[in-house]
């Protein structure tokens, strides 16, 4: 079930409805009845996936709060070793296998030829592993207590909202508030069906707009001049924020509705102006799982503390890229990322100086705008490996761009042909605006939810308009479009 | 208190939103319709509904039935309509009219095995299906598309708002006036086809029985009772196409099944099409629709049938016999044009047009050196113009205009514009579409003011002195009119 889909517009009032309906007592059963369902309209079977990943990581924490009591550490490492291998096995088999046969093929020049595991990868099935994986490091580390109640663990990895693109959440942020059970606020449905709103904006009317036409530039790209596929990369960047972005802002939103605060999963993080600060706006519930659980044990264990930090971040963009999914594409869009944070980090010092040296002022504004020119053009470049579909796809491009780039052929007629009609652009460009605007504020720390709910009750509810009215008439959806999926839930 | 002022507040909020969305999603609604005539014609006007597929369109006269049997008839078609759209348009027709008696063509029993595969079948209906009204009956059919079609859809795709939402990028001032609740149709749901195609007779014989596709029976079953329970005569008939042999077989069952139900059956395809004497060169417009001449031998037919089972029709019990003679006035002039738009000669051709005001041609010209017969039409027309050469024209027996380059000229008797292009693509504007298009330097489009709609375009060809003939068919006469 498609956050924008109707049946998500039937079925999430009726949740929500029945929810705070039901007696507090069996609120959690019902809304893990209704996740499981949520999830099942994909592919009903594959929730025997979540069953098993719920089931381990429950019997594991179990265990080891279990040998915790007895004084048996060292069992405890081997229950969460236990718990951690058979999450990852089956996100291996399912998601890696196939890649890891071809590579094998490949390799040994199809000497070894294993044969391919066909089932359909399952919908969000990385971000509920890492969760639980999370949960299960969580109990051995001693940050939370195993959870005794099945049900409340359970919920805990399958509340829908977040279920199948994140945000992956922490044990110690969500399970709580399962376990406390939430109370209907007025407060709390307005902030969360605003947030939905803006999410659905985000989707509809930008993301799947910006969509055919980076779609159709990439899908040609060898007759494209460069200046199409220039701006059909930077255009993927705003599309995939505004998809994922929305996503998460509906899952929020959702969840605040019933009275859940989940994290906060995008934070402007095109306006940053370091890749430390941009991956500390981007997809902030992953590069903080990897922070937690990858890059801090690493430092922690090695005694050379800058080679250990440069090495650390190597592994977390290395398997940040695998997350993503099983194609090389991935993996060179990570290590990427490495090359500039380690870069960034290298010459953080001799970059002081020469800026000292040369007296130049890293205050002023203009300072502070080139350096966020530079990170977004660095993150359009590593989009360009993870948009195309092969690497020999992201080399085409880039030498394409390199061979044939005539800016002046943006300005030409022909650019209406590309998938947004001259309507549809204009729309595009109206959106991004508002989308720019949006997220400037945000980045100056301004209130945009308290500046709209001051309003008078007239300017309110005409906002409020504004925002269904536009996502609903403008939105890319219905059968004059093909319905995109949201990129994300591939991962 | 506070408290209360939310709820209240956000109830009346949620309120108007959805009132807003249902008003935007009526707004943007594409309203054209088959059913204009069933809707717009006064309730109780209407004594019989014929319901089928385009076959009804091309092949069923109703005007002729008002004149022979006195009985007021209307078409209620759709485009390969299957039997449970017909279903649900039997119930709009009974909803919105009281008609006495049904005729229902067969055809969309055929499903699955006919010339039309199902799914294109799907398609067309879903894009059909809106031509109901917002009500019961409009839900039922998307619910029941949705759950027979062969070639399923979500049902998202049929609700207004995911299908037209995208007509922002169109709007015109029509998308707000028009109603086709006050869109009479004095064809009465009839389209109008001159253009014969020569086709091979099916010779298929079978005494063999074919079992339709299961919702087929099933919406048939439901439509003998929704007449028996509402008191509706039911007739069955077989409107003539290029059927196969699968489609005999099918015939043959519902046979059958009418004597079964003692439903009268005028199947005119296989033996029975002989007593129509059909002429297969000269009758049909494709291989799937009668064109004129057929539909009025079909619908003869059909009249004298109704003629022994329903002698006491009268036109004065009518109350809208006075509009319905107009309507039929009007067919006759469809009768009319079928001369001049036989006529082989372009010389009488201009002849007729100047000798009738309902007519205007508009013709372009531009290199063909047909100097004598066009110049001497101007100069009946009142234009004095000796070199013919490159001009454009209106030509109408009462007011003539033209121009050597350009003209701009007034859309027939409605708002809109006629253009002309000169040039490598000589060509005729309609409100800023090309008028059919036929490969020449002379060219020109005829328009009846009686009828309300342009009718053909034609061209002159110097080296062979044939004058040829393009009709505006009903498909697309919506585009210019």
């Amino acid at each position: 079930m498609l956050f924008n889909s109707v049946d998500f517009i039937l079925f999430f009032p009726v949740v929500t409805i029945l929810f705070f309906l039901l007696p507090k007592r069996v609120r959690n059963l019902f809304l893990l009845a209704a996740s499981l369902y949520f999830y099942m309209c994909w592919k009903a079977k594959y929730i025997l996936l979540i069953g098993f990943s719920i089931l381990v990581t429950y019997l594991a924490a179990l265990l080891m709060a279990f040998f915790e009591k007895k004084g048996k550490n060292k069992l405890r490492g081997w229950v969460l070793a236990g718990a951690i291998l058979s999450n990852l096995a089956v996100l291996f088999f399912f998601k890696y296998y196939n890649f890891f046969v071809e590579n094998l093929a490949a390799l040994s020049q199809n000497r070894l030829l294993l044969p391919l595991f066909n089932y359909a990868l399952p919908v969000g099935i990385s971000f509920y592993t890492f969760q639980a994986l999370g949960y299960a490091i969580d109990v051995y580390r001693k940050d939370i207590a195993a959870e005794k109640n099945l049900i409340t663990y359970a919920l805990f990895i399958s509340f829908y909202p977040q279920l199948v693109a994140g945000p992956i959440e922490r044990s110690t942020n969500l399970m709580p508030q399962i376990k406390q059970g939430t109370h209907f606020s007025f407060e709390n449905m307005r902030a969360g069906l605003l947030l939905m709103g803006w999410g659905m904006f985000q989707k509809l009317v930008i993301a799947d707009r910006l969509a055919l036409f980076v779609d159709t530039v990439y899908q040609d790209y060898a007759q494209m001049d460069g200046a199409y596929l220039i701006l059909a990369t930077i255009l993927f960047a705003l599309q995939i924020y505004c998809d994922f972005g929305s996503y998460s802002n509906i899952a929020r939103g959702a969840a605040q509705v019933m009275g859940y605060r989940l994290m906060v999963n995008f934070n402007v993080p095109y306006f940053s102006k370091s890749f430390a600060e941009y991956w500390s706006r981007w997809h902030i519930s992953l590069s903080t799982w990897f922070q937690d659980y990858i890059f801090e044990p690493v430092v922690w264990r090695m005694k050379n503390k800058k080679v250990a930090a440069y090495l650390a971040v190597l592994l977390v963009f290395f398997v940040s890229g695998f997350w993503h999914g099983a194609s090389w594409t991935y993996v060179i869009w990570g290590l990427l990322h490495a090359f500039f944070r380690v870069s960034e980090m290298a010459l953080r010092h001799p970059k002081k100086k020469l800026y000292k040296k040369l007296k130049i002022n890293t205050k002023s504004s203009l300072f502070g705008a080139l350096q966020t020119i530079w990170v977004f053009l660095c993150v359009c470049f590593t989009f360009v490996f993870f948009r195309a579909d092969s690497v020999g796809q992201a080399f085409g491009i880039l030498r394409r761009i390199g061979s044939s780039t005539h800016f002046g052929a943006l300005f030409s007629a022909d650019f209406f042909r590309y998938g947004l009609d001259e309507k549809d652009f204009t729309v595009a460009v109206i959106a991004l605006v508002v989308l720019v605007a949006a997220d400037w504020l945000v980045y100056k720390k301004k209130d945009i939810y308290h500046w709209v709910v001051t309003k008078p009750l007239a300017a309110r509810w005409v906002l409020y308009w504004v925002l269904i009215f536009s996502s609903v008439i403008f939105g890319v959806y219905g059968p004059s479009y093909d319905a995109a999926p949201f990129i994300y839930f591939q991962f | 208190m506070e408290k209360y002022k939310k709820i209240i507040g956000s109830l009346l909020f949620a309120v108007i939103t959805l009132a807003m969305l249902y008003g935007t999603a009526n707004l943007l609604r594409d309203r054209e319709t088959t059913l204009a005539d069933l809707y717009s014609e006064e309730k109780g006007s209407i004594d019989m509904v014929i319901v089928g597929s385009s076959h009804v369109n091309n092949g069923i006269i109703p005007n002729i039935f008002w004149e022979e049997n006195g009985i007021s008839a209307t078409n209620a078609y759709s485009w390969a309509q299957p039997t449970w759209t017909a279903y649900y348009y039997i119930r709009e027709a009974l909803r919105v009219q009281d008609p006495d008696i049904v005729i229902l063509d067969l055809y969309g029993m055929t499903y699955g095995n006919s010339y039309i595969m199902p799914e294109e079948i799907d398609r067309i209906n879903y894009e059909n299906s809106f031509n109901i009204d917002m009500n019961l009956n409009f839900l039922g059919l998307i619910h029941t598309s949705e759950k027979v079609g062969l070639d399923l859809r979500s049902y998202e795709d049929f609700l207004n708002l995911p299908r037209y939402h995208t007509r922002w990028k169109d709007l015109d001032l029509k998308m707000l006036t028009y109603d086709p609740h006050n869109d009479r149709d004095f064809l009465k749901g009839y389209g109008l086809s001159y253009q014969a195609a020569a086709q091979q007779q099916p010779d298929y014989q079978s005494d063999e029985r074919m079992v339709p596709y299961e919702f087929c029976v099933e919406y048939l079953d439901k439509i003998v009772a929704l007449c028996e329970k509402k008191d509706v005569d039911l007739i069955f008939t077989m409107i003539p196409y290029l059927y196969n042999e699968a489609e005999v077989k099918i015939d043959n069952w519902l046979e059958d099944y009418a004597r079964q139900h003692e439903i009268p059956y005028l199947s005119y395809i296989g033996e029975e099409a002989q007593e129509l004497d059909l002429d297969y060169q000269t009758d049909f417009r494709d291989n799937g629709h009668l064109n004129l001449y057929g539909a009025q031998k079909v619908t003869m037919n059909l009249s004298a049938f109704l003629k022994e089972r329903y002698p006491d029709y009268r036109k004065e019990d009518n109350p809208c016999a006075a509009l319905l003679d107009e309507d039929y006035l009007k067919y006759q002039r469809v009768l009319q044009a079928n001369k001049i738009m036989a006529e082989s000669d372009l010389g009488q051709y201009l002849d007729q047009v100047l000798a009738d005001s309902g007519y205007t041609l508009y013709l372009i010209n531009d290199g063909s050196a047909l100097t004598d017969q066009l110049a001497q039409a101007l100069e009946r027309a009142g234009i004095g113009q000796e070199d013919c050469t490159r001009l454009c024209a209106r030509l109408n027996a009462s007011s003539s205009t033209f121009g050597q380059t350009s003209m701009e000229a007034e859309l027939f008797d409605r708002a809109g514009s006629v253009q002309f292009t000169f040039g490598d693509n000589v060509q005729i504007l309609l409100n800023d579409y090309p008028a059919i298009s036929i490969d020449s330097n002379f060219k020109a489009v005829l328009y009846d003011a009686i009828l309300g709609r342009p009718l053909e375009t034609i061209a002159y060809d110097e080296s062979s002195g044939t004058l040829s003939h393009k009709e505006f068919s009903t498909d697309i006469i919506g585009l210019f009119q």
